[in-house]
């Protein structure tokens, strides 16, 4: 109880410390650089005319299926990759180099060679599946690689259908793996979306909206939409930690 | 017919454990394979259960194995119980055969991390009994269980050895007396020419 209470009180004590020095910073910036840094009440002010637009939750929609698409595609391709780069060790030569340089190179570099072919619509989805299928695909493949030779041999004794092994060993193996992979994986997906949509402009997107506020020097409306960014962020990545988290087993 | 081996070779890179053994093993029974560490009793043990292929010579008339590892290699992620259905078991016998080891309904229900090594190695036994097979092969089954519970398990194994042959590996003078078994002795590796059990006495 008074536990709980004082970490209640902590985190309304840090909260306030960083508002008060976003608030002391924007007053030095606005006095003495002539930077037009928002005040925190200014954003608040903006995020709620923001959503008090018809068009607000249809951006916020859009931008999401976006990157949900790409997400659930870059799982599906990631975990088809690491189950045949650990099979077939010729698979594994031929795709490893390339998913490292995939991993390696910056996002924006992406952007920019894929803006030549890809529609500014259907980037944030390129670029989101780009960024989580080396994560899945490593993630898996350690998993699979991880995989006790014990159990499986104690499958093959006592002739384990191919289905059972899949079941029983397989799949529990390979789990933790996978939702540490899709757990950090939508963040990274979620934030490469929008820095896309930020670049590329597709209609009715988040980073649309952010770029066409800076371009106005409309700070407020940066920051608001960037708040509604790092809202979604945090809570999809609770929601989808419980999803995949409902785990049978306790060890 | 009967599980044979006939003139079967077998290596590890450049070490040979097997060269040339020919073993007929009974019908039924409990045999023993006894003799000093590194001499080949395990790696029989595997070409008995088809995780070893010999280099020479031939493994026949195995059938259905059942299997108590040298380690437990219970599923961490299913209970005790479903450790033991996995290969088919049926309940009912499941939970009968895991009682006469002396685990509570409690225990069964739970994950083999909550339960001691002794109850887990209980858990690995009833999986081996439970299981239909055509031979038991048994790599020191009684490996951290105590005085009282070893004893307890050794009636079920002799209940099993009444239809199929059981082999076991084990250093415990005691145990192989217990179980009535006869021995085959090793010598050091590698082991040639034609393998015959004898009483153990």
């Amino acid at each position: 109880m008074w536990d709980k209470l004082r970490r209640i009180l902590q985190s309304v004590a840090v909260a306030a410390f960083w508002l008060a020095v976003w608030t002391g910073g924007c007053y030095l910036a606005n006095r003495t650089l002539l930077l037009p840094l928002p005040y925190p009440w200014h954003v608040v002010q903006t995020l709620w005319r923001l959503m008090g637009q018809a068009t607000f939750w249809s951006v916020v929609g859009m931008s999401l299926l976006r990157v949900v698409m790409g997400f659930a595609l870059a799982l599906v391709v990631g975990v088809v990759l690491a189950m045949l780069t650990t099979r077939f060790a010729a698979v594994h030569a031929l795709f490893a180099p390339l998913l490292s340089v995939v991993r390696a190179a910056p996002v924006a570099s992406f952007i920019f060679v894929a803006f030549l072919w890809i529609r500014a619509e259907s980037m944030p989805t390129f670029i989101a599946f780009l960024m989580v299928v080396p994560l899945v695909w490593e993630n898996v493949r350690q998993g699979i690689l991880h995989t006790d030779p014990k159990l499986l041999e104690m499958a093959r004794v006592f002739r384990l259908s191919r289905r059972d092994r899949l079941r029983h060993i397989r799949l529990p193996a390979v789990r933790p793996f996978l939702q540490a992979a899709v757990s950090t994986g939508f963040g990274f997906a979620w934030k490469a979306g929008v820095a896309a949509e930020i670049l590329c402009w597709p209609a009715a997107s988040i980073g649309y909206h952010i770029a066409a506020a800076k371009n106005l020097v409309e700070t407020a409306e940066v920051f608001a939409w960037t708040a509604v960014v790092v809202a979604l962020s945090v809570v999809l990545e609770w929601l989808l930690r419980r999803l995949v988290n409902q785990r049978e087993v306790a060890p | 017919m009967s599980v044979a081996f006939k003139n079967v070779s077998f290596a590890y890179g450049a070490t040979k454990v097997l060269d040339s053994v020919t073993w007929r093993l009974p019908d039924q029974g409990v045999v023993c394979l006894w003799g000093a560490s590194g001499c080949g009793k395990t790696t029989v043990l595997r070409l008995l259960a088809g995780l070893e292929k010999p280099d020479g010579g031939e493994v026949s008339g195995v059938g259905r194995v059942a299997m108590v590892f040298q380690e437990d290699r219970l599923l961490p992620w299913r209970t005790a119980l479903e450790n033991v259905t996995l290969t088919g078991a049926e309940e009912t016998s499941a939970r009968v055969l895991l009682t006469t080891l002396g685990l509570t309904e409690e225990e069964m229900e739970a994950y083999p991390v909550h339960l001691s090594g002794g109850q887990q190695r209980r858990v690995a036994l009833a999986r081996a009994l439970a299981a239909e097979s055509d031979i038991l092969l048994l790599d020191e089954p009684f490996n951290g269980l105590d005085e009282g519970t070893w004893q307890d398990v050794v009636p079920l194994i002799m209940r099993a050895a009444e239809t199929r042959p059981v082999v076991l590996v084990t250093h415990i003078r005691e145990q192989v007396q217990a179980l009535e078994a006869a021995a085959v002795h090793l010598g050091d590796a590698p082991q040639a020419g034609e393998w015959r059990a004898v009483d153990f006495l």
